[in-house]
């Protein structure tokens, strides 16, 4: 069922179990689970079925620190959440990704890849992707990967109809979830804003906030104050160790042969580090992008070589005479330390149209960052000339130390940690089943419990903890 | 004194050497050009090298300059 409205949904006699807040791919995952095991469900969605300005507006917010996205930019807030979209790039997390790195603090996840593994067949099907392929060594520092870019499922269209003919999900639009109370045991309500107007409160014997990986801090941080500790009572790390997968071009690669790695249909392939790579140079992890440069830009990076390696720039221009597709663009995209000072915090001076105080993200990219960016490049550098591969020229920018540039994409859009999982409930919000520590009957969904975040986009991971966790809760209210 | 008809059809016959020489000269000119990049070849080397006979190279080592990972080899 669909109701366009919190009235309209008042007017039936639905009781659910499970109070699921938002409609995104975690959120439409999670009810689509519990929804499939018989269990009453009710999803609020603060948007409606198609975007508006005035819904968007709600999600205004600053950045503090580095350059970022506006925050109503990078977004979106209807039904289907940032599925509407999103590009529909698809990778899992590594193995390697779950494990603490000594050399960086806060690293480590309390489940490992296996525990979301018997999941991924579900995620296929829900994103509609093809098996991956197994990575390829194509050396002990450098691995080929594989990036899927699927067909970019929207949620709100691909489920839409089957939510409507739903007799256990009630997805309900226009309903914004402004707070939840609790009592430090448990969320006791959720106050609701619909159609401009405070609409009351909803309660549940369950809740599960999926309101995306800026917004889960943000409901939390101010739920918690107005209960007064009674929604997250540990919240030290509530907010904290936000991340984003930023990016850049940080040079150009030339191939003796660019078939020697099949490209995607864009003329694309990923790169990305071996463990023992990253345990020896001390960095994070971090994905390379090779994008075919067009004829025009392969001539001036030949000039370049021709002036410090002329026999080689020689060569190459023979390689390009023979085959014009030899040079690469090398955007690369990194894994960020997680730091506690990378947060989300609540406005003191701006508020929303129902008075909960917008976003204030204080975002900055470390010096390992920097390192791994540079390292990165040179690792991958080091194995084109050892496999006699190619040759890659690092940006200017970045053996000269200079700034990162503004012109580029910046990052990924992806919006991780801030309610992240751990043990230490000084160092983490939820526990490994993605419940609130010291809560009975609050969860989180979507990329905001990531403890870290590898190179690769977010949403495949996302989609399996939110089958994991509608499995667990399944399983918790079945019992 | 060699008159310039002595030396024209020497020069007809020998045409091929001077274009060989002239792509000679060339590409050492080329090379000349970037002193910037030679200086920066020098000093991938270890700064003792330059007093002392070199061990010999590896011309498989990396170095980088000007920003290009290279084998040293492709610095010849
Ligand atoms: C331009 C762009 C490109 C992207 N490309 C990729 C990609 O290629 N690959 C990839 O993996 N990821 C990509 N992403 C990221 C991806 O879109 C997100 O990871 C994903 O949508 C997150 O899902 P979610 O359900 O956690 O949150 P969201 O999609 O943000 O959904 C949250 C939902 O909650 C609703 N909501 C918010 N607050 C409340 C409230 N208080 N009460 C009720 N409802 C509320 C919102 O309206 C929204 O519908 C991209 C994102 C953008 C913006």
């Amino acid at each position: 069922m669909i109701f366009d409205s919190y009235e309209a949904f008042r007017a039936v006699n639905f009781t659910a179990k499970v109070c699921v807040l938002g409609s995104g791919p975690a959120g439409t995952t999670i009810a689509r689970k519990l929804g499939a095991a018989g269990i009453p469900v009710v999803v609020l969605e603060a948007g409606s079925r198609e975007f508006s300005d005035d819904s968007q507006d709600f999600y205004r917010g600053v950045t503090v620190g580095d350059p970022y996205f506006d925050l109503d930019i990078t977004r979106l807030r209807f039904m289907g959440g940032s599925s509407n979209h999103w590009a529909g790039w698809c990778r899992v997390l590594d193995s390697q990704d779950f494990e603490p790195k000594a050399w960086a603090p806060d690293t480590g996840w309390p489940i490992g890849r296996a525990d979301i593994e018997p999941y991924l067949p579900e995620v296929h099907e829900i994103l509609e992707l093809p098996d991956f392929r197994p990575d390829v060594p194509i050396s002990d520092d450098i691995r080929w990967v594989q990036l899927i870019k699927s067909p970019a499922v929207r949620f709100s269209e691909k489920f839409a109809d089957e939510l409507d003919k739903s007799r256990n999900v009630a997805v309900v639009l226009n309903t914004y979830a402004t707070e939840l109370a609790g009592d430090g045991k448990r969320v006791t309500g959720a106050r609701l804003w619909s159609n401009g107007n405070d609409a009351g409160s909803f309660t549940a014997d369950y809740f599960v906030v999926c309101t995306g990986g800026l917004e889960n801090s943000r409901l939390l941080l101010w739920s918690n104050r107005r209960s007064n500790g009674g929604v997250v009572p540990n919240s030290t790390a509530l907010g904290r160790y936000w991340m984003e997968h930023p990016t850049f071009e940080g040079g150009n690669a030339i191939l003796a042969d660019y078939s020697e790695f099949e490209v995607d249909a864009t003329n694309e392939a990923f790169f990305s580090p071996t463990l023992a790579a990253m345990e020896r140079l001390e960095i994070m992890n971090f994905g390379i992008r090779l994008i075919e440069t067009p004829y025009p830009g392969i001539k001036s990076i030949i000039a370049d070589l021709a002036c410090t390696a002329p026999e080689m720039a020689e060569w190459m221009s023979y390689q390009l005479s023979q085959n014009l597709r030899c040079a690469a663009q090398l955007y690369v995209t990194w894994e960020q330390a997680p730091l506690a000072s990378n947060q989300i915090l609540l406005s003191k001076t701006d508020v929303d149209h129902a008075g909960v105080p917008r976003i204030e993200l204080h975002w900055k990219k470390s010096e390992l960052e920097r390192r791994t960016l540079l390292e990165g490049l040179r690792l991958f550098g080091t194995t084109l000339v050892q496999k006699d591969l190619g040759r890659v020229r690092i940006a200017d920018w970045l053996t000269n130390g200079g700034d990162y540039p503004t012109n580029e994409e910046l990052a990924g859009h992806h919006h991780m940690g801030g309610t992240r999982m751990g043990t230490d409930v000084t160092k983490s919000v939820v526990d490994a089943n993605s419940k609130v520590h010291g809560m009975d009957n609050l969860y989180v969904g979507g990329s905001s419990v990531f403890c870290t975040s590898g190179e690769c986009n977010p949403t495949t991971t996302i989609t399996a903890l939110a089958c994991r966790l509608g499995d667990h809760l399944g399983k918790v209210i079945g019992a | 004194m060699a008159c310039l008809g002595e030396h024209v059809p020497f020069r007809e016959r020998y045409a091929w050497i001077e274009a060989l020489i002239e792509r000679r000269v060339m590409s050492f000119f080329t090379r000349k050009i970037s002193r910037r990049t030679i200086m920066q070849a020098l000093i991938a080397l270890p700064a003792l090298s330059l007093f002392r006979k070199p061990p010999a190279a590896d011309p498989d080592a990396i170095v980088e300059v000007n920003g290009w990972i290279l084998k040293r080899s492709d610095l010849t």
